[in-house]
């Protein structure tokens, strides 16, 4: 605390104090909220935005460090669904994805086609199991909750599309991804939903027969294991 | 700076191939600084990948001239890795950083987290008295609040306060006051 201050009302000058803290994100709740609260009414401390930049550029004393590499498709795995979702055109056949790198682009549009099938044509779901193309349907569900899965697998390369509808939006929680291969669930990775409608969840993971998928829900950081009955599993 | 400002517009219109890109360009510095803050590889890969799904839900919101997407994904990587040391989680709306923040940002972006200033961060940073550098690296990698910093060390408040202002207001000097 700022020695006798009043923290619901500082001073531009006591502001300015406390404004390296304040961009360090080092102050406590009060103090932070009363800094807040001073700059939304105060145009003075124009000073906060170099003093930004500069607790940012303390980044660069962390070394840098090479990614899991299946990091980088689930990253650009959540684009797709996400794209789909905001009714972004077109997911396929965009001049864009030519810009990009050859393994991306080959990523982009075999996610991309498949989730621009499901979402635009919406007929892939309704044509029961497919084999040709390396695709097949896994299977369907619904829970008495009223949410339902829907699993694709694509063998090349090998990928899981989900698509969900009517999953409840989560707070301070996320929904995991397992395949569970005898009695032993593996994590394909976490996601939000905080869409109503369908989200589609495309994962980097190989499915064989017997394989279940499942997703329970889990503390923001995921778990190791599942800790509690999956919502919704399908068995390929 | 062009190439910034196509990134920015094709995030904004929600282009997977930018997400991509981005993901391309700052991901090592990203995993990096996670790891550097919660030390675990698996939670490390959670806080960037959450941390690029907000990127991309609060795409929209982005300004070509209002700073890189890579500085914002690295001080979204930041809060989240700090808020995940620090055991808190919050729902998504909560857990970027103050938009104001960056809406304010001058028109130049080329400030924001160039390779240049990353070297020259480093080395102005090697040249802040050592009690300063110890304050910043508890305060900005370990998630520790000023007056926690007081009491791990038994140093006065007072003074690990001054400390954490002297030391950022000197970095930012030396760094031409950027």
């Amino acid at each position: 605390m700022v020695e006798a201050v009043t923290l619901t009302s500082l001073r531009c000058e006591e502001v300015r104090e406390l404004l390296p803290a304040y961009a360090l994100d080092a102050l406590s709740d009060p103090e932070q909220y009363a800094v807040r609260q001073h700059l939304s009414e105060c145009g003075q401390h124009s000073e906060l935005q170099s003093l930004r930049a500069t607790a940012a550029a303390l980044a660069a004393r962390a070394p840098q460090v090479e990614p899991p590499r299946w990091l980088r498709d689930r990253v650009v795995g959540v684009a797709r669904p996400t794209a789909a979702a905001f009714d972004v055109p077109p997911l396929v056949g965009s001049p864009r994805l030519s810009r990009d790198h050859p393994q991306t682009r080959r990523w982009l549009m075999i996610a991309g086609a498949v989730v621009a099938a499901l979402v635009i044509a919406g007929v892939a779901w309704s044509v029961g199991r497919m084999n040709t193309d390396g695709r097949s349907l896994v299977g369907s569900t619904q829970n008495t909750q009223g949410s339902s899965m829907r699993v694709l697998y694509i063998e090349q390369p090998a990928t899981i599309v989900m698509r969900f509808v009517g999953l409840p939006r989560l707070t301070e929680r996320v929904y995991q991804v397992w395949v569970i291969r005898n009695s032993t669930p593996v994590t394909l990775g976490q996601f939000d939903s905080d869409v109503d409608g369908a989200v589609d969840v495309v994962m980097e993971g190989s499915l064989r027969s017997g394989d279940t998928v499942a997703i329970t829900v889990e503390p923001p950081a995921g778990s190791v294991a599942p800790s509690s009955t999956p919502l919704l599993e399908v068995t390929y | 700076m062009p190439a910034a400002d196509d990134l920015v517009q094709r995030l904004q219109v929600r282009d997977p191939a930018a997400l991509g890109e981005l993901y391309d360009n700052v991901s090592r510095r990203a995993f990096g600084l996670a790891m550097r803050i919660v030390g675990e590889r698996e939670a490390a890969a959670t806080v960037v990948q959450q941390s690029f799904d907000w990127l991309w839900r609060n795409a929209s919101n982005l300004e070509p001239t209002r700073g890189r997407p890579e500085a914002l994904l690295l001080a979204v990587v930041h809060r989240r890795a700090v808020e995940a040391r620090r055991g808190i989680s919050r729902d998504d709306g909560a857990a970027g950083p103050d938009w104001a923040a960056f809406s304010d940002a001058p028109d130049d972006p080329s400030p924001f987290l160039t390779e240049d200033l990353f070297r020259a961060s480093r080395e102005s940073f090697a040249n802040l008295p050592t009690e300063q550098q110890y304050i910043l690296d508890a305060v900005y990698f370990e998630g520790l609040r000023q007056d926690e910093v007081a009491s791990r060390t038994g140093l006065p408040r007072e003074t690990v306060r001054s400390r954490v202002r002297l030391g950022l207001e000197g970095l930012r000097a030396m760094l031409g006051g950027q």
